[in-house]
């Protein structure tokens, strides 16, 4: 599903705010719903809001209404925000729904197009959700929301993680998959659903601890049992890539930027082994998770769902992608995100000029609040909405640029550097004088060059 | 005509408010949702051109402060309250605000400025050398105009060194290159040179000053 429109007639903040979350006429793409939206302005504009309602509307369970159509129960995280008045445009591929959160919170999904006339809508969804993900949805606090849980003895942590067997043993696994549609990082289900993404990893792992037991047991018995199953246990190596080198290969150019990289071979010297995503120093050595710095873990626990999970049709919330990342870092990471899930949706809310200048700026909502005390939508077009009549593009911008034009940053630098400026500016009005005066010989006239030099170089000659 | 062109503020449209104020020698308190403000504001904004008197950012469209929003009484027409130019909004501000107590409504010293520079200048110390409607007031006398980093400063004729620090001041006062005007400043003016270096002149609507200073160096 993607969503092509966000109306909101009274809530919170918001009085009458229509986003209109489709490409402008003249776009290639024109009047599809855009593949990646970000959400700028000040804090308490309701950025995280607005993720927050893509969150509740698509992590609902549904059942059929009376009259046709869907009706969608919030879940009880869901209900706090109290949604109402908001009306959602969605596509199932070509099919038009329309979620509408009434007043009394009751929410509907109508579907319009002549595709789905003779279709039951629950039927409709559950089909088109088959083997797919609805949402996955990272909270700013990831890391914070995963550093309480890892500290604190009575939770369960990256450690309690159950290999497949233990699944087996302990769970029905079937009902997880039935559920696992949604993957909010918020939520408390934290094993579960950290066993769900690393299933294919951790199965990988079992196979190859189990031929390796096997080949021990093989070569007790005697050097021929052993060399056979050896051999049976190099063509499965062949035949079976090792999914957590494929991870690898995704993650560690970055990853090198903070000298790190996956760890693609297990020791089995613990049960510890076959569990969480290891990673080590570029020399070797494995770094326990509490050594992982913020940014390590920010990159790694956003990074392997999106790699993991399949992400066709997903819509895809992240807020603040920037958290503990460095410039050079913020400026790759979102085509990073977006080229691991091509096809989901993606919903971003940021304070960063670095991230914003990753985006058309058709996908840009910019809120900002009216003398009234409520959000608009800050447009970057004038007249018709066609992308010949965008007035800023991000893309083009330098960062500080980006700062002034888009997060209306009154100031580039501080005032030392607007004084400086300007005496700099004098000096140099006042040496070409000295210089057709045939003074700057002069006594006078050094001591100014000398000064001009000076204040230059700290400027880093940007006069 | 001449940042700052030298402003003439003979014409007053608020006729009504003009009269007003004449009889009073103290001034009765100023505040800026008073009866007179917009019409103080307004008829400033038909003597600055639409521009602030400072800075020279637009902060009104012609519109806005033609003569014909003011009725046969001299008083400002209420009827065209969404009228601000987006991003840069027009304000009353008093030049010197020492006057505000006992002068609070002097039309000589009222100027319209952008919001964000009035902001900015709060109540500062003001030297009159840089007061756009001084008789005295010449902008090319006293400032010069940096094309690369657009920025102004002190005209570097000008030696005596008290002369260069009273103007220095002022500039940083009146906010003639804060980050926010000197970067619409900046846009606004590079697109005029380049096509000035290609012979094709285009008018300048605002930074009139800063353009004509521009324009004698290239």
């Amino acid at each position: 599903m993607k969503i092509s429109q966000i109306n909101i007639k009274d809530y919170n903040q918001f009085k009458n705010l229509r986003l209109d979350l489709t490409y402008p006429k003249g776009h290639q793409k024109e009047g599809q719903a855009l593949d990646k939206i970000c959400f700028l302005g000040q804090s308490g504009t309701g950025k995280t809001s607005l993720l927050n309602i893509c969150k509740a509307i698509l992590g609902a369970t549904f059942k059929p209404h009376h009259d046709g159509s869907l009706q969608a129960i919030l879940n009880s995280d869901a209900q706090k925000y109290r949604l109402k008045d908001i009306q959602i445009t969605a596509y199932f591929k070509e099919s038009e729904a329309v979620i509408e959160v009434f007043d009394n919170g009751d929410v509907v999904w109508n579907f319009n197009s002549p595709q789905t006339e003779n279709l039951v809508p629950l039927d409709f969804v559950q089909d088109f959700y088959q083997g797919k993900n609805r949402l996955i949805s990272f909270p700013a606090e990831i890391v914070d929301h995963v550093n309480r849980i890892v500290q604190s003895k009575n939770q369960p942590t990256f450690d309690d993680l159950k290999t497949e067997n233990e699944i087996l043993i302990k769970e029905d696994i079937s009902f997880f998959h039935e559920n696992w549609k949604i993957f909010d990082f918020e939520t408390e289900n934290f094993l579960e659903i950290w066993t769900d993404i690393l299933r294919d990893i951790n199965d990988y792992k079992v196979e190859e601890l189990k031929y390796s037991q096997q080949m021990a047991n093989a070569f007790t018995d005697s050097m021929e049992k052993g060399e056979k199953q050896l051999s049976q246990f190099k063509r499965w190596k062949q035949e079976t890539p090792n999914p957590i080198e494929k991870l690898a290969q995704k993650l560690n150019p970055i990853l090198h930027k903070f000298h790190l990289n996956l760890k693609t071979t297990f020791d089995f010297q613990s049960i510890e082994d076959l569990k969480f995503i290891k990673i080590q120093s570029l020399n070797g050595t494995e770094i326990p998770y509490h050594g992982w710095s913020t940014g390590t873990k920010q990159f790694i626990l956003t990074l392997t769902p999106l790699f993991q999970l399949k992400t066709e049709d997903t819509i895809i919330l992240v807020d603040e992608p920037e958290r503990s990342l460095y410039p050079d870092i913020q400026t790759e990471i979102i085509d990073f995100y977006t080229k691991l899930a091509p096809q989901a949706q993606f919903f971003f809310a940021t304070h960063s000029p670095l991230i914003a200048s990753c985006f058309e700026p058709w996908e840009i909502v910019e809120l900002k609040f009216n003398k009234q005390g409520t959000v608009y939508q800050e447009h970057y077009y004038e007249g018709d909405r066609h992308v010949d009549n965008y007035f800023i593009d991000p893309r083009y911008l330098r960062w500080d640029s980006i700062l002034m034009r888009v997060f209306d940053l009154e100031r580039e630098g501080n005032e030392t550097r607007s004084e400086a400026l300007e005496e700099a500016c004098l000096l140099k009005a006042k040496l070409k004088k000295y210089k057709t005066e045939n003074r700057l010989e002069t006594e006078e006239g050094q001591k100014m060059l000398e000064q001009f030099e000076k204040l230059g170089k700290k400027l880093a000659w940007r006069l | 005509m001449a940042v700052m062109r030298k402003i003439d503020k003979s014409t007053t449209l608020a006729t009504e408010y003009a009269s007003w104020i004449a009889k009073y020698e103290d001034h009765p308190p100023y505040y800026s949702n008073h009866k007179y403000y917009k019409d103080v504001l307004v008829s400033l904004l038909y003597c600055q051109k639409g521009l602030c008197a400072y800075t020279e950012i637009l902060i009104a469209r012609p519109e806005r402060y033609s003569a014909d929003n003011f009725d046969q009484n001299g008083r400002y027409i209420h009827n065209n309250e969404n009228d601000e130019t987006s991003g840069f909004t027009a304000q009353l501000d008093h030049f010197d605000s020492a006057l505000k107590a006992k002068k609070g409504w002097d039309w000589n010293n009222f100027f319209a400025v952008s919001d964000k520079i009035n902001v900015r200048k709060g109540n500062k110390t003001v030297d009159n050398i840089l007061k756009p409607d001084s008789p005295d007031y010449d902008p090319y006398k006293w400032l010069a105009y940096d094309d690369d980093e657009h920025i102004f400063y002190v005209n570097p004729n000008i030696e005596d060194e008290d002369t260069v620090n009273r103007i220095q001041q002022m500039i940083k006062v009146l906010g003639l290159n804060y980050g926010t005007i000197k970067d619409t400043r900046t846009a606004y003016l590079n697109e005029k040179m380049e096509f000035l270096k290609l012979g094709r002149e285009k008018e300048a609507y605002q930074f009139v000053t800063a353009f004509e200073m521009i324009k004698k160096q290239l």
